[in-house]
């Protein structure tokens, strides 16, 4: 255990919302659009139900090494070697995910607010303010999470209610039009997005009570899917078919809000609450590379190693992909099966493997 | 009690201050050697050897007088000394009960026989002194200690123990209106520069035997007196021996004021956030002490101590409880948006100008636009010239002598701003942005130090990257304010520590008949502060 604090379970809650909330709603509405049309928001019950199973595998897991991460309880689990490498794909994972996620909010940054600024600045900025939470710990995460999250969600919930009067029901119409196969493709999409609640696997040691958690994550996840049907119905809802079109769906629709004539175009203040959001995603996922490489390593105090791999994800994130669209490509194409083998598929077969071990014993 | 600060930036912070001489290397500074070391401390029986040993104590000093008569009728009388400081005792007390009670009422009522007596001192502190708090001392560390105090020493021929009586009286300012809290509804007395007068102000709130004042003195030099004050029971007792700790620790030339205390106990120096918190009135402290909290006096300055202080306290005022629960519930919410538009207006004004164009509405944002015609400074410096001629004029304000208090405010207003708008120096939305954000600022005094400080730091980051460098400067302050503790408690308590009930008090605040429990973020045993009465009704017509 490489520091003392400790989260509770509400801040567990927050910080999963916040994590899956925070990206969903910046590229997938247009990217699942493609698929499954005006029924995208369907697709988040199926989400849902696959959401609940990975949790269940995830805790299940974790709760046999109730004080141990995932990095350490590999070793155990399939012996050192391949614990070992288990340990650095999950490393090199965190940091890949880090850097997915810097990229995508620099792009956003970019493309919408700031043209000028070169990309580099938005990934340094918030690399920093990343690393001093992760140097203050996880507790100084929670708190901040806790802090940030009805703001969020109050926002991103208000700019939904505001866009009512310029919603048209009729956008969702036809109800599974073209059958179940595009629901299900779009729901396809979208796994790598519960696939990281792995974090869980991380911080399930760091945790007040680890065995409620279960019940954190169950919670987490059904409010994640509900508050995903109400944003992505609503941006169908107001766009149609634009959605397909549009990068930035969500956006789009809070740029769209006009309240009285005086609050409208409200879209700078609706990136800082997102990018609160983002960042605290970027933090978790930020501190769980830190603590994936000092467990590998074996050291005392991973604080000398926030920056230097800080440093790292900021350069991957730019240099791993030239534009956005090949970002996006890669989001619905490649990235999807190793990222789910690393989120689901290694922690299903620890699982089995540890079951068997314990029944040997 | 768990620690969330840096270990290895402390140390590298310390390793810094050290090699740059500004902390020393656990350097035990030797005081100039007093005469109270050198000397040997007992007494002698000889009343001359004494008087020439405290004599020289205090040679060169005109305010220390040696009072020396006699004890009893001419044949049968014992010599004695009375010392004190003219101006620190209660002259009267001292000419009626000490010196005639010695030198008259003992000669007529012949209450002591004087002859052969092995225990006058202890024969005349019980029939003869009528001075009501009286105490034997036998070592002259302790009698000097008294006189510089204001006590008042009876040595007597042939004895070596004296009395030390305390009949203090100086001058003081008397228990007034406090100008910096005022209030409209409630208790207006606020403290005094004198220890004594303060204990007993708030006894006045508390008449509880579990109300604990433990004294100390603190300051090589000044010797203050210095009162922890808590309520047994409720006062957590871990915060209370961290507490006493801290204080033992402090070795010093001086305690002027309650503020140098402050330095020396807080957890985290560095911080532009006070972790520490003050107050001028009794019932204040005293509905702190109710909740858990431990109270600091000093001796020479009005200002308590109490802690452990939370963010929460700022916008929490002593008059919310003595009014109806609606109103304060949107005067709450009024302060806390004073508090964000103080720290966040100018920077929010910068980057809508600067950088986010789109956010401001469209005539807003023709007005503005022709309102900066032909300003010859941008934004950003627009703003920083007004938010430091404003810091100016407060702390004028302040310090200038009443005379010429007019001036300021022709100055202010008049000059600085209506001029340099129709000059064309600066925007007439700048001056209005300032001024805004200057009164909210008034609405929160407490945490003065800390806007002052976070609205310049968020006025650069507007200025230099639009409302994305607001946005990180929030987290980086949020992520500070999240790992900061007071005395062991989270500072964001009970925002982000998520006990449901205390938020009761904080974003609304409940009627008083709701709230059963004291604030559970204060770690006291005695959870219950309300009986079962529940909600007030008007009797049932029968």
């Amino acid at each position: 255990m490489l520091e003392d604090g400790k989260i509770s379970n509400k801040q567990i809650i927050f910080l999963i919302i916040t994590i899956i909330t925070s990206t969903t709603i910046l590229l997938f509405p247009s990217l699942v659009y493609k698929e499954a049309k005006q029924d995208s928001w369907m697709t988040l019950f199926f989400l849902m139900v696959f959401g609940i199973i990975v949790v269940y595998i995830i805790t299940t897991l974790g709760l046999m090494f109730k004080d141990k991460t995932i990095i350490q309880y590999s070793e155990i689990i399939v012996g050192k070697v391949l614990g070992k490498i288990l340990g650095i794909i999950y490393f090199v994972f965190f940091i890949h995910i880090n850097a997915f996620i810097i990229r995508e909010f620099s792009e956003l940054l970019l493309s919408s607010f700031y043209p000028e600024t070169p990309m580099l600045f938005f990934a340094i900025g918030i690399i920093i303010a990343s690393t001093y939470a992760v140097r203050s710990g996880i507790e100084v995460i929670g708190r901040v999470s806790e802090v940030l999250f009805p703001i969020f969600i109050i926002v991103i919930s208000g700019i939904v209610i505001l866009a009512f009067k310029d919603m048209n029901f009729n956008n969702l119409i036809p109800i599974l039009a073209n059958g179940w196969a595009p629901v299900l493709k779009g729901t396809y999409y979208e796994f790598l997005l519960i696939g990281e609640t792995i974090v869980l696997a991380m911080l399930i040691p760091y945790l007040n009570i680890p065995q409620k958690v279960r019940k954190s994550g169950i919670i987490s996840i059904v409010s994640t899917c509900l508050l995903g049907i109400l944003i992505l119905g609503g941006i169908i809802a107001v766009f149609g078919e634009q959605t397909g079109y549009l990068r930035y769906p969500f956006l789009a629709v809070a740029r769209y809000v006009s309240v009285a004539g005086i609050v409208e175009r409200m879209d700078p203040l609706i990136m800082i609450i997102w990018i609160g959001g983002v960042f605290v995603k970027i933090s978790v996922f930020h501190y769980c590379a830190v603590l994936a490489l000092a467990q590998w390593l074996n050291i005392k105090d991973y604080r000398p190693l926030v920056l230097p791999v800080g440093g790292i994800m900021v350069v991957l994130s730019v240099i791993l992909w030239e534009n956005i669209a090949i970002l996006s490509e890669q989001l619905t194409g490649i990235v999807i099966i190793p990222y789910l083998t690393i989120q689901v598929g290694i922690p299903v077969l620890l699982l089995i493997i540890a079951k068997l071990r314990k029944k040997e014993r | 009690m768990q620690r969330c600060y840096q270990k290895d930036e402390g140390k590298m912070v310390k390793r810094l201050l050290q090699k740059t001489r500004l902390l020393g290397k656990n350097s035990k500074n030797v005081l100039p050697v007093s005469l109270e070391q050198t000397e040997s401390k007992k007494l002698s029986k000889s009343l001359e050897k004494n008087l020439i040993k405290l004599k020289e104590t205090f040679s060169g000093n005109s305010d220390v007088i040696f009072r020396e008569f006699n004890i009893g009728v001419h044949n049968e009388c014992v010599p004695a000394v009375i010392i004190f400081i003219d101006g620190m005792v209660n002259i009267n007390i001292v000419n009626e009960n000490i010196i005639k009670a010695l030198m008259v009422d003992v000669r007529i009522a012949e209450s002591i026989p004087l002859n052969g007596k092995k225990d006058l001192i202890a024969e005349i502190e019980k029939y003869a002194l009528s001075a009501a708090d009286s105490k034997e001392v036998n070592n002259s560390e302790e009698i000097i200690e008294g006189i510089l105090s204001g006590d008042t020493i009876l040595l007597v021929d042939g004895y070596d123990v004296s009395l030390k009586i305390s009949a203090r009286g100086w001058e003081s300012r008397g228990v007034t209106e406090s100008n910096t809290e005022a209030v409209v509804r409630g208790p207006r007395e606020g403290y005094t520069e004198t220890l004594r007068t303060n204990t007993v102000l708030l006894r006045r709130k508390i008449k509880s035997k579990d109300l604990i004042f433990e004294g100390m003195k603190i300051g090589r030099f000044t010797k203050t007196d210095v009162c922890i004050a808590y309520i047994r029971g409720i006062a957590n007792e871990k915060i209370v021996d961290e507490l006493k700790k801290r204080l033992s620790k402090i070795d010093i030339d001086g305690i002027l004021e309650s503020g140098y205390i402050e330095a020396f106990i807080e957890d985290s120096p560095f911080s532009i956030f006070p972790t520490i918190g003050n107050t001028e009135k009794p019932d204040i402290t005293a509905a702190k002490l109710l909740e858990g909290r431990v109270a600091i006096f000093t001796d020479g300055t009005p200002i308590v101590l109490t802690l452990p202080y939370l963010f929460v306290e700022t916008i929490q005022n002593s008059e919310d409880y003595y009014s109806r629960p609606w109103h304060i519930t949107f005067i709450r919410w009024i302060r806390f948006s004073a508090l964000i538009s103080t720290v966040f207006l100018p920077a929010i004004y910068i980057a809508g100008q600067s950088y986010h164009h789109e956010m401001i509405p469209t005539s807003l944002l023709i007005t503005m636009a022709a309102a900066r015609e032909g300003i010859p400074f941008p934004v950003l410096v627009e703003i920083i010239i007004m938010a430091i001629i404003f810091e100016v004029l407060r702390e004028a304000g302040v310090r200038m002598p009443k005379p010429v208090g007019q001036a300021v405010s022709i100055v202010g207003a008049l000059v600085l701003g209506e001029a340099a708008v129709s000059a064309g120096i600066v925007s007439a939305p700048a001056v209005i942005v300032i001024a805004f954000t200057g009164i909210s600022g008034f609405l929160i005094y407490s945490q003065n130090d800390s806007i002052t400080i976070m609205r310049f730091f968020f006025i650069f980051l507007a200025g230099f990257a639009g409302l994305f460098g607001i946005l990180l400067g929030v987290i980086f302050v949020l992520i500070h304010m999240a790992g900061l503790r007071s005395f062991g408690v989270p500072y964001l308590a009970p925002i982000a520590t998520g006990t449901v009930g205390d938020l009761k008090d904080v974003v609304i605040r409940v009627p008083l008949w709701m709230m059963r429990n004291r604030p559970s973020m204060m770690g006291s045993k005695n959870i219950e502060r309300l009986g079962a009465q529940g909600m007030p009704k008007p009797p049932k017509d029968e």
